[in-house]
């Protein structure tokens, strides 16, 4: 079609062209001049843009209402564009002007092209977990449209207290901030965001919603071949988070130290054991809870035994001489700390089944990994660790979470809430999705009874929809799992809504098949068209007549 | 002639009485600025004006007879035109017959012509209103009121504290008097409820007007005051208070505590300020304040004069001298080495020690300073001639150590990190002291942190430790590689069954030590009371004392030695460890019970006052006492804020290890199953 009118234009644009040439050879110039103007307007009148409301028909959404005053008459033009959408032919093209509608709002709508220019100002994306277990860093990430110096995120509580501040730097602009915080209890809170300009003005702020939940204990064994404080600092470590210990020294053949666990040890997530242990004697039954699924940590700070690594886990070591010990340690910075680990006498190589899993910021590993039928088995090649205890108590704990993440296997629940919804509206559809519970089985959110449905996109969990009727906290149970989701207020985080109804509106274009309706660029073109249609027909057909009054004159 | 001059003084009478009425006005009306003045409270100032007032009228009152006398004929010719000019007739008699005629007739005119009337009007047109004094007396009221109410507010200040904010609206019916202590200087005050800033233990008292009034503090307190009467407290920590049924405004009273004195010492600058050989003169620069007054300075000052092992010392002390701000005292003076009492060789040591007013003086002393002048050229001092403080033996007995552990185990919750570890490695001090104590009856000599008992003998350190002064072999020898075991203190013997309990008793208390280290006090109870049970033991077994007469160190089983063998040595079992929780239990139950709308655990508020009372900044610790009230007046939103003050009131919170959590889905399950290595 494009090629057609081309043709059609560059024929318009060549009668022009030539009957101005004939014209010029009978020196007859304003004609000539005459017949080039009526040619060129021809052609222009042709090449120019066909609106999309001029050639099919169209649908305006008017979701980005500046005023106030607008605002109401907008909503109700845009509430019956949105009745009307749906039966609309499917040619229809959609123009929607501001950041388009909810993901919810657009899954309701058929699939139709989009003529959309997305607005790049006041978007803001906010993201943190609505849930964490107690002993965990709480993280909030606010990210805007484009970077900016000299802006700063805080995190406040109820009272308005500041929990965390995090600043760009004047120098530096920077799109997005992270603040961090640890909370002290197991509760629900509200808490509140707020962005601050280099002035100390409110750029915005909202609620944070946040439920603290008790963490399930670790249930570790450890078996040690010799007394550390490594060791000692690592029980510490585990007894204050209140884990399930089952720990053993043993220090000759007939001599253990042994610390009994306070309960069985029905689903262990973890073994460790040291080098020592293992080299004398513990392998064979360490490597046979591996194989059945329970990790295994080797403190590897007191390796002795090289061939016997290789031999039976094909593990290469390498022995460290003192100078390379020191320059090999590890630096962990964590918590505003930097931990300086020291590398234990024997270092693995990475080969066989064997990888680095972590690395520290100058990018020298210290934890490896290879599986072990169905499990696997860890090796830490760092020591010292006790150094710490006293003097970084917080990088440390954060440290061992990390090998824990890492190192032990999950601890079971029986239901996982998920969370799909970044920000659920009173009387916007909303999608609840949980783990571990089966569809069919019946579900309430506050009064009302669910149902769990199958979800395409969802294989491993179900969800079911439904629209909450007010803001704050919603109670969810499914079975004996219980839950809350927190339902924001309509006027909350009103730029954090337009990112969302941004993102989804461009979801939708792609989907539509159109690419992301025009940007800017690709838009300016026709935008700065030189001259509007009608303009160019008038002038075709004033230079017609023209050319024919001078003819009959 | 006589009744010409009757008819003239009547005259002169009325007309003085008509313009008096007409004064009248003016010279009273200031008087009224002044009344109300001296309602306000300002008696003496009132009286002054007043008087100034009336002296004014009384001038005013002789200026306008004096006019009378002059004018009173010309005025009457220009108000009665019946006169025909001639009242100046009626003062001195005319000469000529025609003109005593003319005063007949006047004179039988006069009674009409000078009717009360007109006179008045006379007045009225001389006469006019004058408000200078009025408003003389008007600024000169309103002027001395506000002197006297900023004055006031002054007052009920500390000095040095900033502006109090007094408060308009006045609690029903309620008024606040304040008494600071009376070392403190500052005027008592009184008043309408406002925020206020008191010195430390101020009495404050609430005196209900008309109705009975409750007052309740921030901090839970609740005081009665029968109408009439007055509620007193005594002010120990900010508080905010408000009075029940009022207006529900809460007031701040914040206290400043009273400072130790500040003791600053300007010149010599130095610790150790080595004088010039040929110096005269040394000089100390000392400057003290205090917030309120300062009782006592003194300078101390300690000179020591010779070496080695011949060192006298004199000490001396000397009043720093008073000046005329008894909060401040400075002494700058150059003082001669003669007034010093120092020669070649000796030293001065020196410091300051101050105390203040206060009922429990709050003491400070400066760090100490020396000023040392050399002595001649070749008479070198051997050693340093610091005074040498031989310390009592000043061990705490195993049971304070197991209180003091007991204590920190129950404290624990509710303190920082940082002080948690002070106290903790305290007590493991105290402990390492007493273990190295009783150690010494078995010859034990040294610990891994009981250094600061006889560590530092013990390490017979190389070559570089011995030299003495010069580079050679000359330092103490002995000291260095000798040990004073054979001391007759030590050298007791005792049967082998007690050594048995004491070496127990010192297994013991190094694992509570251990313990202690590493900031589990819980952990080191146990141990702690085995120690007190071996060394309650130990005190019933017998001693025998006996004049040790040489050493005879029990012989090395070599054929043992190094072999790694551990008989004797036992395996143990025992149960796992419990976690430390930071949040007290009652603390943890109340946010639990915060978060919905429902009844409160009972006696929560007293666990809440207990909890915010732990945060440090006062204006949040005020902030969070307010909100308790709030709560505890069945304010909803508040319980949100009461929460996130709980919150805040916890110590830092520690991590805690765990595993991600994961829920049995199909896929999970089918990753259990996976291939072998």
């Amino acid at each position: 079609m494009s090629v057609d009118i081309g043709l059609v234009c560059g024929g318009a644009a060549l009668a022009g062209a030539a009957s101005a040439i004939m014209y010029a050879r009978g020196k007859r110039w304003a004609d000539a001049a005459l017949a080039l103007l009526a040619g060129i307007s021809l052609a222009g009148l042709l090449a120019a843009p066909v609106s999309p409301g001029g050639a099919a028909p169209a649908l305006l959404l008017n979701t980005g209402s500046t005023t106030a005053r607008a605002q109401d008459f907008a909503d109700d033009r845009l509430a019956a564009g949105l009745a009307q959408m749906p039966s609309t032919p499917p040619d229809v093209v959609v123009r929607v002007r501001g950041h388009g509608l909810r993901e919810a709002q657009w899954q309701d709508m058929p699939l139709r092209r989009l003529d959309w220019q997305p607005p790049k100002d006041g978007l803001l994306w906010l993201d943190f977990p609505r849930s964490l277990a107690l002993g965990r860093i709480f993280a909030l990430s606010a990210r805007r449209g484009a970077p900016q110096a000299d802006w700063r995120l805080q995190l406040l509580a109820e009272n308005g207290q500041l929990l965390s501040e995090s600043r760009a730097a004047s120098g530096a602009p920077a799109d997005a901030l992270t603040v961090q915080w640890q909370p002290p209890m197991a509760e629900s809170m509200v808490l509140q965001a707020r962005l601050l300009d280099k002035d100390g003005a409110t750029i915005a702020q909202g609620p944070v919603p946040l439920r603290v939940q008790e963490p399930s204990p670790l249930q570790v064994r450890g078996r040690f071949g010799a007394p550390s404080f490594d060791a000692r600092v690592l029980n510490q470590l585990l007894t204050d988070s209140n884990a399930i210990v089952d720990w053993q020294t043993t220090l000759g053949k007939a001599l253990t130290r042994s610390e009994e666990a306070r309960e069985p040890l029905t689903h262990p997530n973890l073994l460790v054991a040291d080098a020592a242990w293992l080299e004398r004697g513990g392998m064979r039954g360490a490597l046979a809870q591996a194989a059945q699924g329970v990790p295994l940590l080797v403190l590897g700070g007191n390796a002795g035994d090289a061939a016997q690594w290789q031999r039976e886990l094909g593990l290469k070591l390498a022995p460290q001489s003192e100078t390379i010990a020191k320059e090999g340690a590890r630096h962990l910075a964590l918590a505003g700390a930097t931990l300086e680990l020291a590398p234990g006498t024997q270092m693995p190589a990475a080969s066989g089944g064997w990888q680095a899993v972590a690395r520290d910021r100058d990018g020298k590993a210290w934890l490896w990994q290879r599986g072990w039928q169905k499990g696997r088995i860890l090796w830490l090649g760092v020591r010292d660790w006790h150094r710490y205890a006293i003097s970084e108590p917080a990088a440390l704990g954060q440290w061992w979470q990390q090998v824990m993440d890492l190192a032990a296997s999950r601890s079971e629940q029986k239901v996982r809430w998920l969370e799909t919804d970044p920000m659920p509206l009173p009387g916007l559809r909303t999608e609840i999705c949980a783990q571990g519970v089966k569809t069919g089985d019946a579900m309430t959110a506050g009064r009302e009874t669910l149902r769990w449905q199958p979800r395409s996109e969802r294989a491993d969990a179900a969800c079911t929809a439904l629209w909450p009727r007010e803001a704050g906290w919603l109670p969810l149970r499914s079975g004996d799992a219980a839950s809350a989701m927190y339902v924001f207020g309509a006027q909350d985080w009103p730029a954090w809504q337009a990112a969302l109804r941004h993102d989804a509106t461009a979801r939708y274009a792609s989907r539509s098949g159109r690419p992301v309706a025009r940007s800017a660029g690709s838009g300016a073109p026709s935008a700065a068209a030189p001259l509007p249609r009608w303009l160019l027909g008038i002038l075709f057909a004033a230079s017609m007549l023209l050319l024919w009054w001078r003819e009959r004159r | 002639m006589s009744a010409a001059a009757d008819h003239l003084a009547s005259v002169r009478r009325r007309m003085l009485h008509a313009v008096m009425r007409r004064r009248a006005a003016g010279w009273l009306l200031p008087l009224l600025p002044i009344a109300v003045l001296a309602a306000a409270g300002n008696r003496g100032v009132s009286l002054a004006l007043a008087l100034a007032a009336i002296a004014w009228a009384a001038i005013d009152f002789a200026l306008w007879r004096k006019r009378i006398e002059a004018g009173l004929p010309s005025w009457l010719n220009e108000a009665a035109p019946e006169l025909e000019d001639s009242s100046a007739m009626l003062v001195a008699a005319p000469a000529t017959p025609l003109g005593e005629r003319q005063r007949m007739r006047l004179l039988a005119r006069v009674g009409e012509a000078a009717s009360d009337a007109r006179l008045r009007m006379i007045a009225q047109q001389k006469s006019h209103f004058n408000a200078v004094p009025l408003v003389l007396a008007v600024v000169g009221a309103a002027g001395t009121w506000a002197y006297g109410a900023a004055m006031n507010a002054q007052h009920a200040m500390p000095p040095g504290s900033g502006a109090s904010v007094p408060v308009s609206a006045a609690a029903a019916g309620v008024t606040v008097r304040v008494e600071p202590p009376p070392y403190t200087g500052v005027k008592p005050s009184d008043g309408a409820p406002r925020d206020l800033q008191l010195p430390l233990h101020s009495t404050v008292r609430w005196c209900a007007v008309n109705a009975d009034a409750v007052i309740e503090l921030g901090d839970g307190q609740s005081l009665q005051a029968p109408a009439g009467a007055c509620a007193e407290w005594t002010a120990t920590d900010s508080v905010t208070w408000r009075s029940r049924g009022g207006s529900g405004q809460r007031y701040t009273i914040r206290v400043i505590p009273d400072q130790a004195p500040q003791i600053t010492i300007a010149a010599p600058n130095e610790a150790v300020t080595l004088l010039k050989q040929d110096a005269q003169s040394a000089q100390i620069s000392i400057s003290v304040s205090d917030d309120y007054a300062i009782v006592k300075a003194g300078l101390h000052m300690t000179l020591a004069r010779g070496s080695g092992e011949n060192i006298r010392f004199t000490d001396r002390e000397t009043p720093l001298p008073a000046s005329a701000d008894p909060r401040k005292r400075g002494w700058n003076k150059q003082w001669s080495l003669k007034e010093l009492g120092m020669e070649p060789g000796d030293e001065l040591y020196f410091f300051v020690r101050a105390s203040d007013n206060a009922p429990e003086p709050h003491i400070a002393q400066s760090p100490t300073y020396t000023l040392r002048l050399p002595g001649p050229p070749g008479e070198e001092l051997e050693s340093t001639a610091l005074p040498s403080m031989v310390k009592p033996e000043n061990l705490r007995s195993q049971r304070q150590i197991i209180i003091d552990t007991e204590q920190l185990a129950t404290d624990m919750p509710r303190l920082g990190m940082a002080e948690l570890r002070a106290r903790s490695e305290a007590i493991a001090g105290d402990q390492a002291k007493l273990r190295l104590r009783y150690g010494q009856f078995l010859g034990e000599e040294s610990s891994l942190f009981g250094t600061e008992e006889h560590g530092d003998g013990d390490q017979h350190g190389g070559p570089a430790s011995t030299q003495g002064p010069g580079g050679f072999g000359t330092g103490n020898i002995a000291a260095e590689f000798g040990h004073t075991h054979d001391q007759e203190g030590n050298a007791t013997i005792f049967d082998p069954a007690t050594k048995e309990v004491l070496r127990r008793a010192l297994r013991a208390m190094w694992d509570a030590e251990k313990q202690l280290r590493a900031i589990a006090p819980k952990a080191a109870l146990p141990p702690e009371y085995k120690a007190l049970g071996a060394i309650k033991e130990l005190q019933q077994a017998e001693r025998v004392y006996l004049h040790r007469t040489a050493f005879v160190a029990p012989a090395i089983k070599e054929e043992k030695r190094m072999t790694g063998e551990m008989a004797g040595a036992a395996s143990y079992r025992r149960a796992q460890g419990s976690s430390n929780d930071i949040v007290p239990a009652d603390v943890r139950e109340l946010v639990l019970a915060l978060e919905g709308s429902g009844p409160l655990p009972a006696l929560w508020s007293k666990s809440a006052r207990d909890a915010v009372s732990r945060i440090a900044d006062e204006d949040q610790r005020l902030a969070a006492q307010a909100a308790v009230q709030d709560v505890a007046d069945g304010c909803q939103p508040c319980r949100a804020q009461l929460r996130a003050w709980l919150r805040a009131a916890v110590g830092r919170p520690a991590v805690l290890l765990q595993a991600r959590p994961e829920a049995p889905t199909r896929f999970s399950q089918a990753m259990q199953g996976k291939g072998a290595p």
